[in-house]
């Protein structure tokens, strides 16, 4: 059993007066792939944007409860948002590069939080972060153009490299595949393949294929409450609660 | 079924030939605007570009009369040549062209064919070639006025005596120069670089230009960052709530103000109460900028809200601060709008005439301005002050300012067009 | 259980459904038939059952056929991955039941053998017994209900006790009169084919198990056959 990275504890989430999050409890293990499913408004991506606090960028949301991570409230006051999401990576739904160089995509965070201050050592972070999330022989020779230039499933590549520039111990990934084509897909399922050696990945996904081919524990969100989550052979294979098979074989949702 | 078919076709056909329709009233529409626009500027090109050329008389100056030693007009000082007499030496040059004339009336006639500067212009020559003089040089004197305007035929030459302000002899000694030669028509430099002055033949937009050009620096400096800085705190950082939402209204309501209002203000705040000098391109900077301000939140804020909120949210998530995220990729973003406002700005700034002449940029400034701190003009201020003069000699350089001002207006739009296309990012 | 979102899915569900029922009730007739034959010492009836095998082999290939479309176009997850999955294997049990009833009948349909009466009758008795485990089974599948699956899986220890009496009688009646060597050894085969048709009834009962509550089905017989007894 792998040890407990992140912890939810009787979280509740509200955007003004709707509830959004019910009482959700649930532990993430540490170097392991945990997916989210659940049909649409179930609040699974306001739970993962609460993992690294990006949802304080919205102002009528207001969070009670307990997140942990490494077991340190990342909700109490004297946590530094910034420090936190240095340490939480996200990957979004539309691929979003900065409108700059390639280069400056991935270099842009180590210069800010002040991991290199050397040009070669930025350089050096950037190779490897590209190489990690298996861009960089496909950009090589190109790390001046425009992070915009590339294709939907390079850009969300860059992303991941982006992401990991800072080197953090988890990333969030919201829908990372929805926008592209299949093959695409594949690529960054293989990639999160080699990731989750080193880094901790939850994934919220629409796809239930996808959700059972990557994860080891998937959680079902629905209504805004966390209905079930466990092993992701068992959730697939044999659900223990009605719901969730019945989203599962496509009975609602 | 046949009948069916005909109806579909015939229905198609009335929205085809409806489209048509639309689109030639739309075409005639364009060309109806495009033909005025089209005739307007022919109006001011074809009485405006023979300010761009004067008159010239050329005089053969024999120095030798002056010094019997040309030679030492080398050794001698800017100040020494200016303390020279040559008044009379100069007025004997130039009777030199008709050597039979004897009459002082004729004479007097003469004299009055050359612009009131003759002398001037034959010291400065004798100033600028002091090193160099031969025994005889020949120089080319401005012509008057009247003998510019004859000679670019505006003048109707078959008007009684006493209802024209050239006289039957000046003409006879006019016509004689031409058939001599000595009469030229060359581009009018320094139309371009001289101060205002009675004369229309030495009258100059060059005071103007500097004017306006201290005046939009003026309001460079002032709204741009101004503008720019309040727009990126009211649009990113600035709490939504009713005190902003104040604010905003009444930016919005500034831009809408007219013009001459901010003349008032200028007059009795900046003038009276702060003491600035009057007629100076900085308080006219001044009381521009207040009016160009709103213009640029304006168009900095609509902007910075085109961002799309992905980009704030990519560099949050990266650990970036709010204000790291604003300024190393919003702002970046959003400068070519911001900068396409700004010059749209300076450019209506440019062209605004009622304020300036309130704080008093409407004097009659013979120097060109050197700092912003001296008195002067504007171009459209110009434009104002010699369309109500008398003498034919304004109208072409009137209608040559007003090209002039239409030109650097182009060319601003233009300037944001180009750079609003070159820095457009691509999504 | 609802209905899936999209209602073809449901229909091929079913299409699969109807035609395992259609093969077991196949499958029911012919082990009847060759019953009924062996009983009436019917070969030219025989004849006819041996034929209608193919039949059932063609409802295998169908359900082979609906199957594959089935996890190619709708990737079935939990209890309909486990329902699908579990019809390619009953379906595959059917026809080996299938074959074992024609076994019956090829036997038969030998003209020159002489089976004594005895032994028939209490073959056909046995067979009579598979049989109602055979109804069971499949009502047990039609209504996916655990509890019948599990009782027709039970049954299978009467089968397992006949087959051993079937066996000594056999063998006694062969020791006392050599001509019925032959016979009897036929009647052997034709024992062994029924209780055969037993076991495979038995993993039917196991497949419904494990589609009704997603587990393999652990359980072990009261009694067992004690061969030394023979």
């Amino acid at each position: 059993m792998k040890s407990i990275k992140i912890k939810a504890d009787n979280l509740n989430v509200y955007y003004g007066e709707k509830q959004a999050l019910f009482e959700v409890s649930m532990y993430m293990e540490e170097k392991q792939v945990t997916a989210l499913i659940g049909p649409s408004g179930c609040g699974k991506s306001t739970f993962i944007r609460c993992l690294n606090r990006m949802n304080d960028v919205i102002d009528i949301c207001k969070v009670q409860g307990k997140i942990e991570i490494d077991g340190n409230d990342i909700y109490a006051p004297d946590m530094q948002v910034e420090q936190l999401r240095e340490r939480v990576g996200m990957v979004f739904q539309k691929p979003n590069p900065f409108p700059k160089s390639i280069f400056e995509n991935v270099a842009y965070g180590p210069r800010i939080h002040g991991i290199a201050e050397h040009k070669s050592d930025l350089e050096e972070i950037v190779v490897t972060s590209l190489k990690k999330a298996a861009l960089f022989d496909e950009v090589k020779d190109r790390l001046s153009d425009s992070g915009t230039s590339l294709s939907g499933g390079q850009q969300q590549r860059l992303c991941i490299a982006r992401a990991i520039s800072v080197n953090p111990d988890i990333i969030l990934m919201d829908e990372p595949c929805s926008a592209l084509d299949p093959i695409a897909t594949a690529r960054i399922e293989e990639l999160m393949g080699d990731l989750k050696t080193e880094y901790t990945i939850i994934i919220v996904t629409h796809s239930m294929q996808q959700a059972a081919r990557v994860s080891s524990r998937t959680g079902f969100f629905h209504l805004g409450k966390l209905v079930e989550v466990d092993k992701t052979e068992a959730i697939f294979s044999n659900p223990s609660d009605q719901r969730t098979q019945d989203y599962i074989t496509g009975r609602f949702g | 079924m046949t009948d069916r078919i005909e109806q579909r076709i015939n229905s198609l056909n009335k929205r085809l030939n409806s489209e048509k329709r639309f689109r030639i009233y739309c075409i005639g529409a364009m060309s109806f605007a495009l033909a005025w626009v089209l005739i307007l500027f022919l109006n001011i090109f074809s009485s405006g570009y023979s300010a761009f050329y004067r008159t010239v008389i050329q005089v053969d100056v024999p120095f030798l009369n002056l010094i019997e030693d040309t030679t030492q007009f080398s050794e001698m000082s800017s100040e020494d040549i200016n303390n020279l007499s040559m008044y009379s030496f100069s007025k004997k040059a130039i009777y030199r062209l008709f050597p039979d004339i004897e009459e002082k009336k004729d004479k007097k006639m003469l004299i009055r064919l050359f612009s009131i500067e003759f002398e001037q212009e034959i010291r400065e020559f004798l100033k600028s070639n002091k090193s160099n003089i031969n025994e005889t040089e020949t120089i080319y004197l401005t012509a008057s006025d009247d003998v510019d305007q004859v000679n670019k035929g505006n003048y109707p030459r078959d008007l009684d005596e006493d209802k024209r302000r050239i006289k039957d002899i000046q003409l006879l000694f006019f016509d004689d120069l031409v058939d001599r030669g000595l009469v030229s028509y060359e581009f009018n430099l320094p139309f371009l670089m001289r101060g205002d002055s009675r004369e229309p033949e030495l009258a100059g937009v060059g005071g103007s230009i500097v004017g306006s050009l201290f005046t939009i620096l003026v309001v460079l400096i002032l709204s741009f960052p101004i503008g720019i800085f309040a727009a990126i705190y009211l649009e990113e950082f600035a709490p939504k709530n009713r005190v902003t939402d104040f604010i905003e209204i009444n930016i919005n309501n500034l831009a809408a103000v007219p013009s001459i209002v901010f003349g008032l203000l200028g007059l009795g705040i900046i003038l009276n109460t702060f003491g600035l000098p009057r007629s100076t391109p900085l308080v006219g900077g001044i009381v521009l900028s207040l009016m160009t301000l709103p213009t640029i939140i304006i168009a900095t804020r609509a902007s910075l809200r085109a961002v799309p909120p992905s980009i704030r949210e990519g560099a949050l998530a990266v650990g970036a601060t709010k204000m790291q995220a604003v300024m190393h990729h919003v702002v970046p973003v959003a400068m070519p709008g911001a900068l396409t406002g700004t010059i749209i700005g300076l450019a209506q700034a440019l062209g605004e005439t009622a304020p300036l002449l309130l704080i008093g940029m409407v004097a009659f400034v013979v120097d060109v301005p050197q700092t912003p701190l001296d008195a002067s003009a504007s171009l459209p201020v110009q434009v104002y002050l010699w369309s109500e003069s008398a003498e034919r000699g304004y109208v072409e350089k009137t209608s040559a300012t007003i090209m002039m001002l239409l030109g650097f207006l182009i060319l601003m739009n233009l300037a944001a067009v180009l750079i609003r296309r070159k820095f457009e990012t691509k999504w | 259980m609802s209905e899936h979102i999209v209602s073809s899915y449901d229909e091929q569900l079913d299409l699969i459904n109807s035609t395992l029922i259609k093969m077991g009730g196949l499958v029911e007739t012919q082990l009847h038939n060759s019953l009924v034959a062996l009983g009436d010492k019917d070969t030219a009836f025989a004849e006819e059952i041996i034929r209608d095998d193919n039949k059932i082999d063609a409802l295998e290939k169908e359900i082979d056929a609906l199957t594959y479309k089935v996890i190619a176009m709708r990737q079935p997850l939990a209890n309909d991955l486990r329902t699908v999955l579990s019809a390619l294997s009953i379906a595959n049990d059917l026809e080996r039941m299938g074959d074992h009833a024609t076994n019956i009948a090829k036997r038969v349909a030998n003209v020159k053998i002489n089976m004594p009466d005895t032994p028939v009758s209490e073959i056909v008795n046995m067979g009579e017994n598979v049989q109602s485990m055979i109804k069971n089974v499949l009502d047990a599948f039609v209504q996916k209900s655990d509890k019948l699956a599990i009782t027709a899986w039970d049954l299978d220890v009467n089968i397992d006790e006949l087959y051993l009496s079937i066996y000594r009688d056999l063998l006694k009646t062969m020791a006392e009169d050599p001509d019925t060597i032959t016979g009897c050894s036929h009647l052997l085969s034709i024992a062994k084919n029924i209780e055969r048709i037993g076991d495979y009834v038995q993993n039917i009962a196991e497949d419904i198990h494990f589609i009704t509550t997603g587990d393999a089905l652990e359980r072990k017989s009261e009694k067992r056959i004690k061969w030394e007894k023979v």
